[in-house]
């Protein structure tokens, strides 16, 4: 089986055999690895690759998954996967220009009202997050044309709290 | 002694005060919102009162509520942990006046303290030296730029009612003072419900190094050495240890005095802690008293051998201290890292959510103060304090030794936490070699990224976790994968 998996910035080309129920072969990078693997619970594998132990843990789905080994968590995405995605949820994604907040967080307050004309880094909204209070800004000069929150409401991370029309 | 103490608090501390409680023979009642109805503070009571709504106010900020709670239940003491009502003087007058032993020290003196500016004023009188600065106590504009003008920048903006880091800001110019200010003033006012802030110089090269001090209602108070509380983000500490690599004997004598002339100008009762800024040539300033449990206070435990709570319990219940100055001797080394819902990578914020898998670190000298496990939901109302890590170990090298492999053990997957980057601070050079000030972070791991060196071992893991028998997805081809997870549902919402 070929795959690509990318592991933070870097993609690995893997060609992948399973030899048996607890043993597989990949070469990653024209360097060929035996891996002995046990599970040991859901998010738990005991590995021994090339006969280095290893314990690690995972987190995910078939397309990507968290990977912890000692300490460190490693990203990892098939690419193959995803890609098959990607057309359905470009769509919908949010832009960096939006206002949103960058974790799940509570209104604090909200500084201007639907009409107001607003300037680029002009703040507009302060969320509060385990009570950390963080300020979002306009993008951009624009109108206000509509606020989808109220002050107290919690919001999710990346949520659109507001409509600026540009300028 | 008390036979039911109330725990007015969440989260580790929380099950922390409850587990000395335990070896007291003591019982304990829980109180939660309605996030927590399952955290592990309530699980480990012997009985639990739902108080509320999940908004602190309507729960662990709740006066009124908290104190029926004791009645109720029949509690006669109640721990206050640290945060929410520990440090606020009208809930120990609510205690008193209800008949409750409030575990830390009297309304009065909780007042004098917490209110930073007069805590200054106590302390400059009896000749402990404070902060080089000025206190103004006014919101007006103008004042703020003449004080911050003749203190000289940059400077410090804190809240007088301060703790934790909270309402903090240094400005190093006059551009950003104001905003600074009324950021300041807004998250003290929403922490700690009075937005009065004040202005200190900034000091770029000094230590935290605190006191833990301990003081009788007869009159006994003894010092219980230093920690060192240098490494910070966002003026919060992350990393603390004791003993420091920069106190002399000497110092460490004369530091501990002026925390007990500290304590006994303010009337201390109970356990507190002293905390100094120490600059690069062993000058030591006066910062604030903290009129409660220290979220560090684990690694004085481990190296003086003594249980803060338990002494603390025993104060309040009005018995003497039962040991002396002469019983306090540190031995060894003991290091704390804080594990919070953060995102390291991400200007630390925090990182609510589920915890889909938790394992903690065990073996010789190693203690995890928790207060999650796997499938609890991390909330998004309170501070993001998951649990405290400390090793304790016969020297500073091995004790770093013993963190490293500590913080390689622990794992916790479905929320962000900052041990890669404790990882990589431990093995740093500058750690090693002691050279911890409180701008640490910024200096030596500004722009983290974590140091990467086993992908190819992570993508054998990958495979091995979707291509192998008995996986979760028992996959036989990569074709069946139009089931689209929870995370990708939500990832395009929107409301």
């Amino acid at each position: 089986m070929d795959y690509r998996l990318k592991c933070v910035e870097t993609i690995f080309p893997i060609q992948c055999h399973v030899e048996n129920a607890n043993h597989l072969t990949a070469t990653i990078e024209d360097h060929q690895i035996n891996i002995e693997a046990h599970r040991i619970s859901q998010n738990e594998l005991f590995l021994i690759i090339d006969g280095k132990h290893y314990n690690v843990f995972t987190h995910g789905n078939d397309r990507e998954k968290d990977i912890q080994i000692n300490g460190r968590i490693y990203h990892i995405e098939d690419l193959d996967l995803l890609e098959q995605q990607a057309v359905k949820r470009s769509a919908t994604d949010t832009a960096p220009s939006d206002v949103t907040p960058p974790m799940p967080s509570i209104v604090k307050r909200i500084l201007v009202k639907t009409g107001d004309h607003v300037k680029k880094s002009q703040s507009v909204i302060i969320v509060s997050a385990m009570k950390m209070e963080t300020t979002l800004c306009a993008s951009y000069d624009g109108m206000v044309k509509k606020i989808h929150v109220a002050e107290g409401d919690k919001v999710a991370a990346k949520q659109i709290l507001m409509d600026i029309d540009k300028d | 002694m008390f036979e039911k103490i109330l725990i007015a608090n969440r989260g580790e501390i929380a099950v922390r005060i409850m587990k000395t409680c335990r070896e007291m023979g003591i019982a304990t009642v829980a109180v939660y919102s309605d996030v927590d109805s399952t955290a592990l503070h309530v699980m480990n009571a012997d009985e639990a009162v739902h108080l509320g709504k999940s908004e602190p106010s309507e729960s662990y900020l709740n006066i009124e509520k908290i104190i029926a709670a004791a009645k109720n239940t029949g509690a006669t003491a109640i721990h206050p942990g640290y945060g929410f009502l520990a440090e606020n003087p009208l809930f120990a007058q609510a205690c008193q006046d209800n008949n409750i032993s409030f575990i830390g020290p009297s309304p009065a003196v909780i007042k004098n303290l917490g209110d930073k500016i007069i805590a200054r004023n106590i302390m400059a009188k009896s000749g402990v030296p404070v902060t080089p600065g000025t206190t103004v106590d006014s919101n007006d504009e103008k004042e703020w730029a003449q004080a911050a003008e003749s203190i000289g920048y940059p400077v410090l903006i804190k809240a007088a009612s301060g703790g934790g880091g909270k309402g903090m800001r240094v400005v190093y110019t006059p551009e950003n003072l104001k905003e600074s200010c009324e950021t300041a003033a807004s998250e003290a006012k929403t922490a700690f419900g009075d937005s009065t802030i004040y202005m200190e110089k900034y000091l770029d090269k000094a230590r935290h190094v605190e006191i833990q001090i301990l003081c009788d209602s007869q009159g006994n108070a003894i010092h219980l050495l230093e920690r060192e509380c240098s490494v910070q983000r966002r003026h919060q500490k992350i990393i603390e240890e004791t003993p420091s690599t920069a106190l002399t004997a000497s110092l460490r004598d004369e530091m501990g005095k002026a925390a007990i002339t500290a304590a006994k100008a303010s009337g201390y009762v109970n356990a507190g802690t002293v905390e100094f800024l120490l600059d690069d040539t062993g000058k030591f300033y006066f910062l604030e008293v903290n009129t409660r449990l220290q979220v560090e206070h684990p690694v004085t435990e481990m190296v003086t051998n003594i249980d803060l709570v338990k002494h603390q319990i025993e104060i309040a219940a009005g018995h003497p201290l039962s040991v002396t100055q002469n019983d306090i001797v540190g031995r060894g080394h003991a290091i704390e890292c804080r594990i919070y819902a953060e995102d390291p990578e991400n200007n630390f914020f925090p990182s609510p959510g589920k915890i889909e898998f938790l394992k903690e670190p065990t073996g010789p000298g190693i203690r995890n103060d928790c207060g999650v496990y796997t499938n609890f939901e991390v909330p998004v109302e309170y501070d993001p304090i998951l649990s405290k890590l400390v090793v304790f170990a016969e020297t500073r090298e091995l004790a770093i030794q013993r963190m490293i492999h500590a913080l390689q053990n622990y794992t916790i997957i479905g929320v962000k936490t900052a041990i890669g980057l404790m990882l990589d601070i431990l093995s740093s050079k500058p750690f090693q070699q002691g050279e911890t000030y409180t701008n640490f972070i910024d200096t030596h791991f500004g722009n983290w990224i974590p140091v990467l060196s086993d992908k190819q071992v992570a993508c054998a893991a990958f495979l091995a976790d979707n291509l192998l028998a008995g996986t979760r997805t028992c996959l036989t081809s990569k074709t069946m994968l139009e089931r689209p997870s929870l995370w990708q549902q939500l990832g395009s919402f929107r409301l």
